[in-house]
């Protein structure tokens, strides 16, 4: 069985990324030094403009998570299934923006796609969440709150990374657990990190029943289902949150803890 | 009959004035070749003359007394005022174009005036290009408004929110001086459900309110209008982002309205002539929707979906031989590589409906052979927006640029007034429609080019440009700041993800005060971004219009009007 391979999605720099979005497939732990080591920590800027600096970042480019760092969840197995079927690459860089089509329409469309033929299913699945388009995210602190597509992202890393593309200017970093976690991947997946003052900060979401929940607790499609907006919280509020995860592992920093 | 010293005089004067902008007060920006206005004050002042000379006409409406006096006293005897205002304002009424009476309010000082306040219809094309005061003060009479907020760009997420856009103030300036107002159109602004409540109050004439890609207000705001507006006879929302606080509003229409409001529409049954749109309709079976279409053999305009196919569409090319407007949208975007339509389809499309002029195109995949094929078998093309889903990706046959394809579309098209260009384009693309587009307004342009040189070719060729959007293109300074009296001439220019910097920006503000440029940057604390980076910061997003109003007073913190 040949691993599916991901392509970059806007096709101008494949050698390139070729390696850093290879997909595996196996079980967790085991390529994590691999795939470290390729710069797939780090989410893909989309090399398109040769003069571009890297900061730049234009395009809210997510990396798929690779295959292999799923971890045990049945609704896991249905999307490698998927994956492994599909020409199309799992990594699918998503620029703002792009398509040029209203959100009117791309809501309208996304709301029907259930009824959609049958060969896309599975994918129309995945595009559909009953419920939560775009929600908004609040950050402790900023002056304003900031709307993502919960749509767009498959699972809570793509999410997480977006995030913190979004906040980055608020000094918000990704921090990397090393994996080995055990089945805790969407809390895992979660980390930001305040880089000025090395918190580490907590992402919480409201639900359908107005509580305010952990992210990261329950399989991604059951949050997407559910959550009707977001808070990246940070001082004394999230001090009982952040021990739990404190406790989870080790955390690296910027601050090089 | 021949001339007397008295009307050679005026007549003189007024070719005069004509060349001159700068009496008569500040009309719109309009650029007149000498020759036109020749013709047009010929035929005006003998008609005029005509008309004078026989004396037979309904003077109903009273003289306006600060015309006549004002005239008197800067234009002097045996001057145009020799012709009543009714005479004057009903040839006005020959021109309704908003350029054309730009235009003759640029003559005089007595034909302001006429013009000003005979004018019904106004439309403003950028709301922060103007005073909302200024216009209801100059157009105390008007009837029917338009008015834009947000850059185009925003229809795709790329303005931030609360940029602005706000129509509050329009409503309010109309409110006050304009009661009279019966029809008002929007597009891309903020509107809030104060506003609408106060519209419905203002204006007891008032039948026609059509908003478009607009939001902030809730159904609420439409309830207010319904119940107010007792001559209500048309309300058209299109895609805008309403709150709905549920059909409360719907029962507030008096019976004697007759109200429109877009619908989408799953199925149709029976011929349609003029439009389809089945653009949300994905449920709708391939094979269904081609045997309803070949039905419907006088269409004019289409919207559907790509699970149409190249075969639907060649199917709607071997039907609808009146086809004049196209837009295919893609039906699924989160999933590169599956196309229902291809190139193949386009050129089918060119094919059998040579009447076709306005073209928008969602597709995987295009060649420069098919572009080619479609130039030549539609030349009549106003409006062509291609847009091929994976950004920069060349012909799929030749792995070209798609530079020559384009460039037959501009060629051909000697009347194209609006373009998008997609895939894989270098430079070589611009130089064509710098050289060959010059009928063209608006211009769409995302992820080509190489240089500065690209942007340039179209500023320097493309005489009647008025719209730029440009988007994650290698622009920077040079091209910014090639042909900076260009700007003056055009609406607006909007940059994103460009390589535009800060500096650029600044030379630009202080090389054109009259225009307003903005650079957005979402994020107050990039300042120190660009600290630690110590490179030139480039700007995020760019845009620049020209404007009478100054700096804006509305703007949000993350915009940076310079």
């Amino acid at each position: 069985m040949v691993p599916p391979q991901a392509r970059d999605y806007i096709g101008l720099s494949p050698a390139a990324a070729a390696l850093a979005t290879e997909l595996r497939l196996g079980l967790p732990g085991t390529e994590e030094a691999d795939l470290e080591g390729s710069g797939v920590a780090e989410p893909l800027t989309l090399e398109l403009l040769p003069k571009g600096g890297a900061k730049r970042g234009f395009a809210e480019a997510v990396v798929g998570d690779p295959a292999g760092q799923r971890r045990g969840a049945a609704v896991d197995e249905e999307e490698e299934e998927k994956k492994k079927k599909a020409q199309a690459p799992a990594a699918k860089a998503q620029v703002v923006g792009w398509p040029p089509i209203r959100s009117y329409r791309k809501n309208t469309m996304a709301l029907n796609q259930p009824a959609l033929k049958g060969k896309d299913s599975d994918e129309a699945k995945q595009a559909t969440a009953s419920g939560c388009l775009y929600v908004k995210v609040s950050m402790d602190g900023a002056p304003y709150l900031r709307k993502v597509d919960l749509k767009i992202y498959k699972n809570y890393k793509e999410l997480s990374l977006a995030l913190e593309k979004m906040f980055s200017c608020f000094t918000v970093g990704h921090s990397e657990s090393n994996g080995k976690l055990g089945r805790d991947n969407g809390l895992s997946d979660c980390r930001l990190i305040d880089l000025k003052n090395g918190i580490e900060l907590v992402l919480t979401y409201e639900d359908k029943d107005g509580d305010w929940m952990l992210v990261g607790d329950v399989p991604w499609r059951m949050f997407t289902d559910s959550c009707k907006r977001l808070r990246i919280m940070k001082g004394p509020d999230a001090v009982g949150l952040g021990k739990y995860r404190y406790c989870s592992g080790t955390i690296l920093s910027s601050t090089g803890n | 009959m021949g001339f007397g010293p008295g009307r050679s005089q005026s007549f003189f004067l007024v070719l005069a004035a004509a060349r001159s902008e700068k009496l008569g007060g500040r009309g719109s920006h309009v650029q007149i070749g000498y020759e036109w206005q020749m013709c047009f004050f010929v035929c005006l002042l003998i008609s005029c003359w005509f008309l004078g000379e026989r004396n037979n006409l309904e003077t109903g409406r009273k003289r306006i007394p600060s015309c006549s006096s004002s005239s008197k006293a800067v234009l002097g005897e045996g001057t145009m005022t020799y012709f009543p205002e009714e005479v004057v304002e009903h040839i006005f009424s020959f021109l309704p174009a908003q350029r054309d009476r730009n235009t003759v309010s640029l003559v005089c000082k007595v034909w302001y005036e006429i013009e000003r306040l005979s004018r019904r219809s106004v439309f403003v094309g950028n709301c922060y290009a103007v005073r909302a005061e200024r216009v209801a003060l100059r157009f105390p009479n008007v009837r029917a408004l338009t008015v834009k907020g947000k850059p185009h760009f925003a229809d795709f997420n790329l303005v931030p929110p609360d940029w602005g856009g706000y129509a509050g103030p329009w409503i309010e300036a109309a409110a006050r001086g304009c009661v009279g107002l019966e029809e008002l159109r929007m597009k891309r602004m903020v509107v809030s459900d104060e506003s609408l409540e106060l519209l419905s109050r203002s204006f007891p004439r008032f039948r026609a309110l059509v908003l478009i890609s607009c939001e902030g207000f809730s159904t609420d705001g439409l309830a207010a209008i319904a119940s107010h507006c007792k001559l209500l006879s048309e309300l058209d929302l299109q895609e805008n982002e309403v709150e709905d606080r549920g059909p409360r509003w719907l029962s507030c229409f008096p019976d004697s309205c007759t109200s429109l409001v877009s619908l989408n529409f799953a199925c149709i049954k029976g011929e349609v002539n003029a439009g389809l749109n089945l653009s949300y309709a994905p449920t709708l079976d391939a094979s269904d929707l081609t045997k309803m279409i070949s039905r419907c053999v006088k269409l004019q305009r289409l919207w559907v979906l790509d699970c149409i196919s190249d075969k639907g569409l060649q199917v709607v090319a071997s039907s609808c031989k009146d086809l004049q407007e196209l837009r295919v949208f893609p039906s699924d975007f989160y999933v590169a590589g599956y196309s229902a339509v291809t190139e193949e389809g386009l050129v089918a499309i060119s094919l059998g409906c040579p009447k076709l002029n306005s073209l928008l195109y969602f597709c995987h995949q295009m060649t420069n052979a098919a572009l080619i094929t479609v130039a030549k078998n539609c030349p009549n093309f106003t409006r062509f927006r291609l847009c091929i889903l994976e950004p920069g990706k060349p012909d799929v046959m030749t792995n070209q640029p798609l530079d020559e394809g384009f460039g037959a579309i501009v060629r051909e098209c000697k009347g194209l007034r609006r373009l998008s260009i997609s895939g894989l384009l270098t430079d070589k693309v611009f130089m064509y429609i710098g050289k060959y587009a010059k009928q063209l307004e608006m211009l769409s342009i995302a992820f080509a080019g190489d240089s500065d040189k690209g942007m340039m070719h179209v500023m320097n060729g493309c005489k009647n440009l008025r719209k730029l959007e440009i988007r994650d293109s290698p622009f920077g300074d040079a091209a910014l700041l090639g042909n900076v009296a260009k700007y003056e001439t055009m609406r607006s220019l909007w940059m994103s993800s460009c390589n535009v910097t800060l500096k650029g920006c600044q030379v630009l503000a202080s090389k054109m005060p009259m225009l307003n440029i903005e650079v957005i940057n979402e994020w107050d604390g990039c300042n120190e971004m660009e600290e630690n980076h110590g490179e030139l910061p480039k700007v995020e997003k760019l845009y620049v219009y020209r404007t009478t109003a100054g700096a804006r007073d509305d703007a949000p913190n993350f915009v940076k009007i310079l």
